[in-house]
């Protein structure tokens, strides 16, 4: 039941967006014994809008229809009007050997002889006959798919001066089907159409140019981006580009190569099948590109999606002809993208509005002339696509760029702060000066001092160049300073640290600028002299509290961000990029400094 | 000698506090140590000091915002610092020397005597007097300065323009910290030699000095002599 519905809603959807403008093709009406005639464009290939080429002077009577076999239904003179007026796209399939026939006329002042017929479209066999003459034949027309010998998809004949007079001439196909079946489908499909020889030629040229130049701009992009995803730089999106065009370029030939050059019947199911999957192939590229650029990876998953809608439709719907289905599969993928590209934009990615103009570009041009799509029209409906595309890889690259050179400046200004903090004149000095004075009152004291101050400067030196240390290093330092500070203010600072890993990894020098943030921005209290690192383990990584002791002076730069905040930011940003948090404030009996690392694996926490 | 020390580390500010007592001695009146400028305003509102000994760091604060507030000041300022990269911009804001940490005692010694002898110097010029103008601190160029007229414990600085400021050191105080193109030619005034366009000897041994602007200033006696062979 489900099945059925489903199927159903296929169809229903590929009719609803695909057939409807063909049901109202024109239907052959009237007196049987009166020929209807239609303009010559009308015949040839209508929707390839090149009447501008196709001088109204020569008409095409209906087609009409004789099962059986006669050799004198080859004659002109044969009376048909009793035979059943068909369409050209609803020719019987397997019904045997049968007849058409139908009359070229020229008309108007300038007549335009034909001079040139094409027939064809994926009748398997024929014998076609001008006039009473047998002009063409394509294998061997049968009763039976045995005895039925197919020919070639089509087969263009140059009448002779003496055939191609002006006035009317009939025109007979004997032909059988059996070969013509495209999978599923009810009919098979005429193309005859005669032209003057010169716009022919014209003609070749124009459905050939276009989609040649498709072809080679395709490949060109497609080879240039892949070199440069080969020797430049390996990223997916570039990979995908380049598949994308270099698929395009092999759907435009597999759509082209068949109307340029005659081929087996036999091989018509197979150029159908490569036409269905490649149209699913470049459209889930496209997909692919604009997700992979616009979203984390696990979006891509999404892409399963529109792929299995397609895949669906095309096993579905494929009764339906390449012609409904082609629309009803882009349509699918510009749908898909557009709401995969618009979600992007209302979330302000990067690049995201150059991708949706480019898509609704080629939706808009699609949607001119969908049959088209991918013949003529692809290099031209498909360019603004890939110029979007291309130009928000463009933006990434450059603000990637950007970035790195930051990154970099970043690293070498912070080893500068951080060689600048072993050398702060500031501190040498007055730390000098209360040497001077320690050696006078307490001489083992100043030894310690000196040893602290040694520490401290082995310390720094070993640091600088380093992004991330151990925080037993860290605490080594931090110690050695307070040692120091000891010294100079009489008072016995102290670190107590609790719950932490000493091989975890921080900053270098992150804790002893919340130390010298201490007492740049704290007035010491003699009761309170103990600094107090915790580490917390958290859902996705670890939280450090560090308290700084001390009664709180009124300073605006402490928490705007002074020179030492702005380090430590600095230092995590370069270390931890997005994943870190950093809060502070006061709170009962000093500073406190919050510090979130996101990441599991560098957690600085006991397990 | 009144001293004032304003500096936050215990260690060093006992440093300084024993060499101050050694240099000196019995001549000291009292002395008080501050560890926060606050404290130390508070301490200068109660009495007036002498001699100001000031960290420029105090508790991570920039001292050279502090600076002109103290040079403004009765007293003179001796600035103990590590931060010598502001050293001149300290001289060209009056203070009398800039004792770099680590000092000796020999180097305090020098800095104070420039208080405490008579025609001790600043080793660099002023280039601002600071003065006090409605409760906030005003820098005028020293270049604007024609002379100065001493007014009991202050000062009364006659500008080029005309203009007249009140600056609270006395007149020594601020020839200590004056460039040598200003000479003492009387007991209460200072002026800019350039500035003097003649000197008239009167009767009874009274000496005039005729500024270029046609101001008459008194010239002392015991320094005419002196004042004429500068003006050759």
């Amino acid at each position: 039941m489900r099945y059925s519905c489903l199927h159903s809603l296929f169809l229903g959807l590929a009719f609803c967006a695909s057939i409807c403008p063909s049901i109202g093709a024109e239907q052959a009406a009237g007196d049987p014994t009166e020929y209807t005639w239609k303009p010559m464009a009308d015949w040839y290939r209508p929707d390839l809008r090149i009447t501008k080429l196709t001088a109204r002077t020569v008409e095409h009577s209906e087609l009409r229809l004789e099962s059986g076999d006669d050799p004198r239904w080859s004659s002109p003179d044969w009376d048909d009007s009793d035979w059943v007026v068909i369409e050209r796209n609803r020719v019987p399939l397997n019904e045997g050997v049968f007849w058409l026939r139908l009359r070229v006329r020229t008309t108007g002042p300038d007549e335009q002889v034909p001079s040139l017929i094409n027939i064809g479209g994926g009748i398997s066999a024929w014998d076609c006959y001008w006039d009473g003459v047998l002009i063409s034949s394509s294998g061997t027309p049968g009763n039976s798919r045995q005895t039925e010998i197919g020919g070639m998809s089509s087969a263009r004949v140059e009448l002779s001066p003496e055939m191609a007079e002006a006035g009317q001439h009939v025109v007979a196909i004997r032909l059988s089907t059996f070969r013509s079946a495209r999978a599923g489908a009810r009919f098979a499909q005429l193309s005859f159409y005669t032209l003057p020889l010169e716009k022919f030629r014209a003609l070749d040229m124009k459905l050939n140019l276009l989609p040649a130049m498709g072809v080679g701009a395709m490949l060109t992009i497609g080879v240039a981006v892949f070199l440069m995803w080969l020797l430049a730089d390996r990223r997916l999106i570039l990979a995908l580009l380049a598949a994308l065009c270099l698929g395009s370029a092999l759907l435009i030939t597999v759509v082209t190569v068949p109307i340029m050059w005659a081929y087996p019947v036999s091989w018509m199911p197979f150029q159908i099948v490569a036409r269905i999957s490649l149209i699913v192939i470049v459209s889930s590229l496209l997909l692919a590109a604009a997700v992979v650029h616009l979203y984390p990876s696990w979006w891509r998953s999404l892409l399963v999606v529109p792929l299995i809608v397609q895949t669906a439709i095309a096993s579905y719907c494929l009764p339906l002809g390449i012609n409904v289905l082609s629309p009803v599969l882009w349509r699918v993928a510009f749908i898909s993208a557009l709401l995969f590209v618009g979600w992007a934009v209302w979330r302000r990615r990067e690049g995201s509005r150059l991708i949706l103009v480019g898509i609704v570009a080629t939706c808009g041009l699609f949607e001119w002339d969908p049959k088209h799509f991918e013949h003529s029209n692809f290099v031209f409906a498909f360019l603004p696509t890939l110029v979007g595309l291309i130009s928000a890889i463009g933006l990434r690259l450059r603000s990637e760029r950007l970035h790195a050179r930051d990154t970099k400046l970043m690293a070498a200004r912070l080893e500068i702060e951080l060689l600048k903090k072993s050398l702060q004149p500031h501190f040498l000095m007055n730390t000098l000066t209360a040497l001077s004075q320690v050696i006078e009152e307490k001489p083992a004291a100043a030894v310690r001092l000196i040893d602290d101050l040694a520490v401290g400067f082995r310390s720094l030196a070993r640091f600088s160049g380093e992004k991330q240390v151990s925080i037993g290093e860290e605490l080594a330092l931090c110690r050695a300073h307070l040692g120091v500070m000891s010294a100079r203010t009489d008072l016995n600072w102290s670190l107590e640290a609790e719950g932490i890993d000493a091989s975890a990894s921080v900053p270098p020098a992150l804790f002893l600028t919340l130390i010298e943030n201490g007492f740049s921005h704290q007035r010491p209290r003699k009761d309170a002299t103990t600094f107090t690192l915790r580490a917390e383990r958290t859902s996705d990584g670890v939280r450090y509290i560090f308290l700084s002791p001390g009664t709180i002076t009124e300073d605006t730069a402490r928490v705007s961000g002074g020179t030492g905040l702005r380090y430590v930011c600095a230092r995590l940003e370069e270390s931890f990029h997005d994943a870190w948090k950093l809060t502070q404030g006061a709170v009962a009996g000093g500073w406190e400094t919050v510090i979130e690392l996101r990441e599991a694996a560098r957690s600085g926490a006991r397990t | 000698m009144r001293v004032l020390i304003v500096e936050d580390e215990t260690v060093v500010a006992r440093r300084i506090e024993q060499f101050c007592r050694r240099i000196i001695g019995n001549r000291l009146e009292w002395l008080r140590v501050s560890e926060t400028f606050d404290a130390a305003q508070a301490a200068l509102a109660e009495s007036p000091v002498d001699v100001l000994l000031l960290d420029l760091n105090l508790g991570g604060r920039d001292g050279m915002a502090l600076l002109d507030s103290n040079v403004a000041g009765s007293f003179h300022t001796i600035i103990v610092s590590a931060n010598t990269e502001h050293a001149l911009v300290a001289f060209e804001h009056g203070v009398i020397d800039f004792v770099a940490k680590p000092f000796t005692e020999q180097r305090l010694e020098e800095a104070l005597r420039r208080v405490t002898e008579p025609g001790g110097r600043s080793p660099h010029a002023a280039r601002f007097l600071a003065v006090r103008k409605q409760g906030r601190i005003e820098l005028v160029p020293i270049d604007d300065v024609l002379f100065v007229k001493g007014a009991d414990d202050c000062s009364e600085l006659v500008l080029v323009s005309g203009r007249h400021e009140l600056h609270d050191k006395s007149l020594e105080r601020l020839q200590a910290l004056l460039p040598p193109v200003f000479e003492r030619i009387h007991k209460s005034y200072l002026v800019r030699l350039s500035a003097v366009k003649a000197l008239h000897a009167h009767e009874g041994s009274r000496y005039e000095a005729e500024l270029k602007n046609g101001i008459l200033l008194p010239v002392g006696r015991t320094r005419y002599k002196e004042i004429r062979d500068a003006l050759r």
